[in-house]
């Protein structure tokens, strides 16, 4: 798990602002760590929130990703890695990890729920005619990604709402550039099917 | 061009970083793939959704107990700060909670004493202020020591002053009765012993 990613491409990165946070994390400075957490948090909590769909357990796994980045800082190559990446790579491992062990459990239940109780309330006579947009769009969002594969959510999730790039989600997912392309293009398309499905004007 | 080509280069299409031969072949197979054609118009639409969705905002909460967490974690990770670990001890609610019996107690027996205690005050904790109080003291005492032994010596020059004046009255008051005039060294009174200056 605490396995960082094959930094090949990673000394492109050198010139990373938190490279010397990190650097000064190791020295045992606080504040470093704490300027550390304020900048990342939202981005590892978005994440996991735009993941798993649900705010308490957004915020559990966030917690557990900075707990794990604390303890493996030390394994990270400062000179040869971008950190975002690292970050980003420790926080997908660990909503797999998630996954994996709740997939059988009451996370179906509760996305199945969510999402017959929006398609009632959101389209009572077919599809709602409305563009959506702001606190309203992002609870579709939540409730079209829930319904995604694993594989097509978290490719979507890293390219259009994090906006990473093509080579920085390769090496997370471990996977080559045209896979990833491909799973954005069908996560895209899928969710799309899905927002018009739920009645959402897309 | 074959549709999972298509598919992967869609992506690039769509940022418009597509150098122009290849776009005009992805446009080619858009207008002949009903397939590819729909997928173009299904990103654009998401895309277009996604611009229009709010951005997640973590809770405030969650930055201070990710530190908090962390800061429980650290002694075992950073060795650099490894002393905290000697001080955890005292940092143990056990520990704080006998500190704070046993200063209740003593304060209770001051109070039985009869010892006036003044109000603890922040600037009584000042290292420097302690310093100071100390010092303070340990001048006064030292002070008070030198000011009674003065005191001792002046008095006992007193009384050997007011001594040598009574045996000097005594001796002229003999001579006055018709004894012959005392010797000159008895006149003289003896210097006090404790004089050395």
């Amino acid at each position: 798990m605490d396995s960082r990613p094959e930094a090949a491409s990673g000394a492109t990165f050198a010139a990373d602002p938190d490279t010397s946070l990190v650097a000064s994390c190791l020295r045992g400075d606080e504040t470093a760590w704490e300027a550390l957490v304020k900048l990342h948090t939202r981005r590892v909590y978005s994440i996991c929130f735009r993941f798993t769909g649900r705010a308490e357990q957004a915020q559990d796994l966030t917690q557990e990703v900075f707990l794990r980045v604390f303890r493996s800082l030390k394994s990270f190559d400062v000179g040869s890695g971008c950190f975002r990446v690292w970050l980003t790579s420790l926080t997908r491992n660990l909503l797999i990890d998630h996954y994996r062990k709740t997939r059988k459990e009451k996370l179906v239940d509760s996305i199945e729920d969510r999402m017959t109780e929006l398609e009632q309330t959101g389209s009572p006579g077919g599809r709602p005619e409305a563009r959506v947009a702001g606190r309203e769009a992002s609870e579709w969002l939540q409730a079209g990604l829930a319904r995604l594969s694993p594989e097509l959510r978290e490719a979507v999730i890293l390219r259009d709402v994090e906006e990473m790039e093509y080579r920085e989600i390769a090496e997370i997912l471990k996977v080559p550039d045209g896979t990833v392309k491909s799973r954005i293009s069908r996560g895209r398309a899928e969710l799309a099917r899905l927002l018009r499905k739920m009645g959402v004007e897309v | 061009m074959k549709c999972s080509e298509f598919e992967i280069r869609l992506c690039e299409f769509l940022d418009g970083t597509l150098e122009e031969t290849s776009r005009r072949e992805m446009e080619q197979h858009a207008s002949e793939c009903e397939l590819c054609a729909a997928l173009v118009a299904d990103s654009r639409a998401v895309q277009g959704f996604l611009e229009r969705v709010e951005p997640v905002e973590a809770p405030q909460e969650l930055v201070t107990s990710i530190l908090y967490r962390t800061r429980h974690a650290r002694s075992s990770v950073w060795p650099a700060i490894g002393w905290r670990r000697w001080l955890q001890p005292l940092l143990q609610p056990r520990f704080a909670m006998s500190m704070a019996m046993t200063i209740l107690s003593v304060s209770m027996l001051y109070r039985v004493a009869g010892v006036q205690i003044r109000q603890l005050e922040a600037a009584d904790l000042n290292p420097i202020q302690i310093w100071h109080g100390v010092d303070n003291s340990a001048h006064r005492l030292w002070n008070r020591g030198v000011k009674f032994y003065q005191n001792a010596r002046f008095i006992y020059e007193i009384v050997q002053q007011w001594r040598a004046l009574d045996s000097e009255e005594e001796q002229g008051a003999e001579a006055a009765a018709g004894s012959p005039p005392p010797e000159p060294r008895k006149l003289e009174p003896s210097p006090p012993p404790a004089r050395k200056k």
